[in-house]
C-alpha cells in the first residue's frame, strides 16, 4: 500500500507530463519544484513508434512516483482495463481514475467513477478519482474505497482556478482526514495557494506549468505558492470580520483633548 | 488470417501466430508495452506463451505524456 498523504507531504505539487517543450524542460521543472509524483497517460503504440521504452525509462529515472491515468475513458469497463494496463507497466497500485461524462467540458462521470472505484478497489488498486466537488457523490466514492479525492478546480486545461471555492472548502471540511488534491483547472500559483489554504493536501498541475513561457520557473512558483498555502493552513488563519479593528492602540493618542 | 491490431485490420500468414512474432513484425520490443488481447490483459510474464488467432483483437499500449 502506498501512503497517499505521505506523497502529498513529500511535495504539495504533482505534475502532469504533457505539453512540455521537451523532456529536458520537464525534467528541470520536476527538479526545480521538488515534485514527487508524475502522471502519465496510456495509449496505443503507433506504427512509427519503435522504442516505447524510452519514456518508461525516463520516468523510472525521474526520481518520482508514477501515477498512470485512465484519461479518455468513457465507460467503467474501459477504465478498469486501462487501470490494469497501468499497473502492469508501472507496478504501482495507484491509479488516477478518469471517466469522462461530457466531452465538451471533460466533466467526470461521477456515477461511473463510483462503480469503477469499487471494482478497482476489489482488485487491489488504490484509486484516486478525478471528480467534481459534488458532496454526495464524493461520499459515495469514499464508500466505494477511494484512497483520495481529486476534485477539479475548473475544467481541464482552462486555467480558471477554483470555480466553486465554497463547495471545495466544504468538501475539505467534511472529509477532513482523507487525502484530497485539487486536480485540473489551476492557472496561477495564487490559485494553488488558495486551495492549500483551504486544507487541500496537494495540487495536480499540468497545462499551467507546461504552457508557461518558462515552465521551470513556473513550476517553482507553484511549488512555493503551494507550500505557502499549506504553511498558512497549518498556522491557523484569522477569521474575516465585518468591522474594522485598529492595529495601533487607540489609547494615548497624541493631540487628543479630553 | 485477419486480426485487429490497435483498431486496424492486419493480415497474418500464420494461424495461430505467436504474440512476440506479431510484435516483432511491427518493430516493437516487449519493453515498455502492455498487451490486451480480446479485452484481457496479457501479463508480461505470459506474453511469450501467448498465441494470436484469427479475428482476435489486440491492443498494444504504452505510456505517453499525460496529465
Amino acid at each position: 500500500m502506498m501512503d497517499v498523504l505521505a506523497l502529498c507531504r513529500q511535495s504539495p505539487i504533482w505534475l502532469g507530463t504533457a505539453h512540455y517543450p521537451s523532456p529536458e524542460i520537464l525534467q528541470q521543472a520536476v527538479a526545480g519544484s521538488g515534485c514527487s509524483l508524475l502522471t502519465v497517460g496510456l495509449r496505443r503504440m503507433t506504427a512509427q513508434q519503435t522504442d516505447a521504452a524510452w519514456f518508461s525509462r525516463w520516468l523510472a529515472n525521474s526520481g518520482c512516483h508514477i501515477l498512470p491515468n485512465t484519461a479518455g475513458c468513457h465507460s467503467v469497463d474501459e477504465a478498469v482495463l486501462l487501470a490494469q494496463v497501468g499497473r502492469e507497466l508501472f507496478k504501482t497500485p495507484l491509479i488516477k481514475l478518469e471517466i469522462i461524462g461530457d466531452d465538451y467540458s471533460l466533466a467526470p462521470h461521477m456515477g461511473r467513477l463510483v462503480t469503477a472505484t469499487a471494482a478497482l478497489v476489489a482488485d487491489g488498486f488504490q484509486v484516486l478519482p478525478y471528480c467534481t466537488e459534488d458532496l454526495v457523490m464524493c461520499q459515495e466514492l469514499i464508500d466505494a474505497g477511494a484512497s483520495a479525492l481529486m476534485p477539479w478546480g475548473a475544467p481541464i486545461g482552462t486555467g480558471q482556478g477554483l470555480r466553486n471555492p465554497l463547495a471545495l472548502a466544504e468538501l475539505r471540511q467534511r472529509f477532513a482526514t482523507l487525502p484530497m488534491l485539487v486536480d485540473a483547472g489551476l492557472g496561477k500559483p495564487s490559485q494553488a495557494a488558495q486551495a492549500m489554504e483551504m486544507g487541500f493536501d496537494a495540487v495536480l498541475l499540468n497545462t499551467a506549468v507546461a504552457k508557461a513561457s518558462d515552465p521551470v520557473a513556473m513550476a517553482q512558483a507553484f511549488a512555493w505558492a503551494a507550500r505557502a498555502g499549506r504553511q498558512a493552513y497549518l498556522a491557523g488563519m484569522m477569521q474575516p470580520s465585518e468591522c474594522a479593528r485598529a492595529s495601533t492602540s487607540l489609547l494615548d493618542r497624541p493631540f487628543w483633548q479630553q | 488470417m485477419k486480426i485487429l491490431l490497435n483498431g486496424q485490420v492486419h493480415t497474418l500468414a500464420q494461424d495461430p501466430t505467436p504474440l512476440l512474432a506479431l510484435l516483432a513484425s511491427q518493430g516493437w520490443s516487449t519493453e515498455g508495452i502492455a498487451v490486451v488481447l480480446n479485452r484481457q490483459l496479457i501479463r508480461q510474464s505470459e506474453q511469450a506463451q501467448c498465441l494470436v488467432h484469427a479475428d482476435d483483437q489486440i491492443e498494444v499500449l504504452t505510456a505517453v505524456v499525460g496529465g
